[in-house]
């Protein structure tokens, strides 16, 4: 057996043996994350009523602070942002650091590529329910 | 899930829509932690969260999704002012020779005083306030304020009525401009402050209501026992519960009353010993008259005594009236060492001899000192110099199978939406490692 083959098998064995280290491994999905850190201030279906901030249904390539009748900060309208996964990655990491002014206060606890698997998430092109 | 306020709740709900079975168990006999409504809609008084920021969010979503009514509450009155045992009614203020300020500040009133004196402020985002770098050269207000050259009597009218520290020597200049930076920011959403109708703890009971499995209430942990891929909550009636995972949302005075094994790292122990909590006295009563209108008085009052501030609303308009007596801070310290009788008694007497108008139709309405409840031991968290750092981390900082949530745990909101946000950060901790 080589020695490769033998750090594979071992891996593999420590994933199926030791639940934590399959846990820890275990990503969670951009329905989670955004149910964990947008979903109570923001709507994402057909429907979309502001709840306190807008509704992110296809918000892909939207200009930012564009959505109706909700009352955007001047610093958000202003910002010349358009939305897609790198500006939505950077929003979600630090928005009042990339717009400050911006009513959102919201402290980031994802991690990196837990912001992507949100961004990508978020501007997917179907509406979902 | 250990605690059912709201973070306890809503946490609760979170991981039931993600799918987890989620026991819940509370030490009192009812829900709602720190939102406590005493008496009965609509003479109901609230003795815990009191108002709701229209930037609120998760609590605004939460009462929607439950059918639960929020409204803007009645506008309070204004405060007259009695200092130094003389009294200063509000208008006359700016030009009363009974304003202890120097002139450059006799415009100033004493509740706007700490937001006229405290800045510029550093704070840029809403979780600044907590950055390491920032807690490194963290001062007390009292500090800052000699720095500035900021007037003795200035300084000795901002002591009165601290509402975030026991002394301004020991209070933290950076949570300082945090508080004053949410309030900006709710201003910001140019909105009204809401209160829930019928009293605030129907959220909570709603929230309660509306999970899987009831909470188990009178159920009080004593021990959090984690032994390989379990935790036992061990109980103060004696029985033990098994769970995958833990979620504990109490604050850091009733954590000292868990013990922990294995135990908690030493930093993390300290930071929950050495945290300290807002002292909050409260008498509550109801007037039925606006019997200040004769004498000319305001109704509300500020006071550098014993009484504190004495908050004042209609229930409707013109009348019934709720009146609340809200000592904080180093002067609870008069009725802290007194039982309930007792203590009812000093603010009553006091009271009834500043409004000697509405002495024969004050009716109490209950007593409520939050230092002094066991599960509690406070108000709220507040934050020494320095500790806005590394020691608010550590006590929230996983420990295998335990998460902290609780608002003295939230980064960018404090109070109700504080513990709302503290929520979500440690279901997210839970989820990644249980999805």
């Amino acid at each position: 057996m080589s020695a490769s083959r033998t750090v594979i098998l071992t891996l593999a064995w420590l994933l199926v043996s030791n639940p934590c280290a399959v846990r820890a491994d275990t990503p969670l999905d951009g329905e989670t994350l955004f149910r964990l850190a947008c979903q109570a201030c923001h709507a994402l279906g057909p429907e979309t009523p502001h709840r306190i901030g807008p509704p992110l249904t296809n918000i892909a390539d939207k200009p930012a602070g564009t959505a109706t009748d909700y009352p955007y900060s001047a610093a958000l309208k202003q910002s010349g942002l358009v939305w897609n996964r790198p500006t939505l990655v950077a929003w979600i990491t630090g928005a009042e650091r990339l717009v400050p002014g911006t009513l959102m206060a919201h402290h980031n606890t994802l991690q990196a590529p837990e912001a992507l698997r949100l961004a990508e998430y978020l501007t997917r092109s179907a509406p979902r329910p | 899930m250990v605690g059912a306020g709201l973070a306890g709740l809503y946490a609760s709900s979170l991981l039931q829509a993600l799918g987890f079975g989620v026991r819940v168990v509370e030490a009192r006999k009812r829900v709602g932690g720190r939102l406590r409504t005493l008496g009965e809609a609509p003479l109901h008084s609230e003795a815990g969260g009191n108002l709701i920021g229209p930037n609120y969010g998760r609590i605004i979503a939460t009462a929607e999704r439950l059918g639960v009514a929020l409204q803007p509450p009645p506008r309070g009155l204004p405060l007259d002012y009695l200092i130094q045992g003389r009294t200063v009614l509000r208008d006359d203020w700016p030009t009363s020779p009974d304003n202890p300020l120097p002139e450059a500040l006799h415009q100033v009133r004493p509740e706007q005083l700490s937001a006229a004196l405290l800045k510029p402020s550093p704070l840029v985002t809403s979780y600044d306030w907590c950055s390491p770098e920032l807690a490194a050269t963290d001062v007390s207000v009292l500090d800052f304020l000699r720095r500035n050259d900021v007037p003795e009597s200035a300084i000795a009218l901002l002591e009165s009525n601290l509402s975030y520290g026991d002394s301004l020597s020991t209070t933290s200049l950076l949570s300082m401009f945090r508080v004053q930076q949410g309030i900006s920011r709710a201003m910001a959403f140019r909105r009204p402050v809401l209160e829930v109708r019928g009293g605030n703890q129907r959220l909570p009971e709603a929230m309660a209501a509306s999970l899987n499995t009831p909470v188990e209430l009178d159920k009080q942990v004593i021990g959090l026992h984690t032994r390989g891929d379990r935790v036992s909550a061990e109980l103060k009636d004696g029985t033990v519960l098994d769970a995958e995972a833990v979620v504990i949302t109490l604050p850091a005075p009733a954590l000292r009353n868990v013990h922990f094994s294995p135990g908690l790292p030493e930093d993390q122990w300290q930071a929950i010993e050495n945290v300290r909590y807002q002292k909050v006295t409260q008498a509550h009563y109801r007037l039925d008259a606006p019997t200040w209108k004769s004498a000319g008085r305001s109704g509300g009052w500020w006071t550098d005594g014993a009484l504190g501030r004495i908050f004042v609303r209609p229930v409707n308009d013109g009348g019934p009236y709720l009146v609340t007596v809200w000592i904080t801070g180093s002067a609870c310290a008069d009725t802290d060492a007194l039982d309930d009788e007792a203590a009812a008694a000093f603010i009553d007497q006091r009271l009834r001899r500043l409004m000697p108008d509405a002495a024969d139709g004050l009716q109490p309405m209950g007593l409520v000192r939050w230092q002094r409840e066991p599960l509690n031991g406070g108000a709220w968290a507040i934050w020494q110099p320095g500790q806005t750092g590394a020691v608010f981390r550590a006590l929230h900082r996983p420990q295998d199978r335990i998460f902290f949530a609780g608002e003295h745990t939230a980064y960018a909101h404090s109070g109700m939406e504080g513990a709302m946000e503290s929520a979500e950060r440690a279901c997210l901790e839970l989820a990644r490692r249980f999805a």
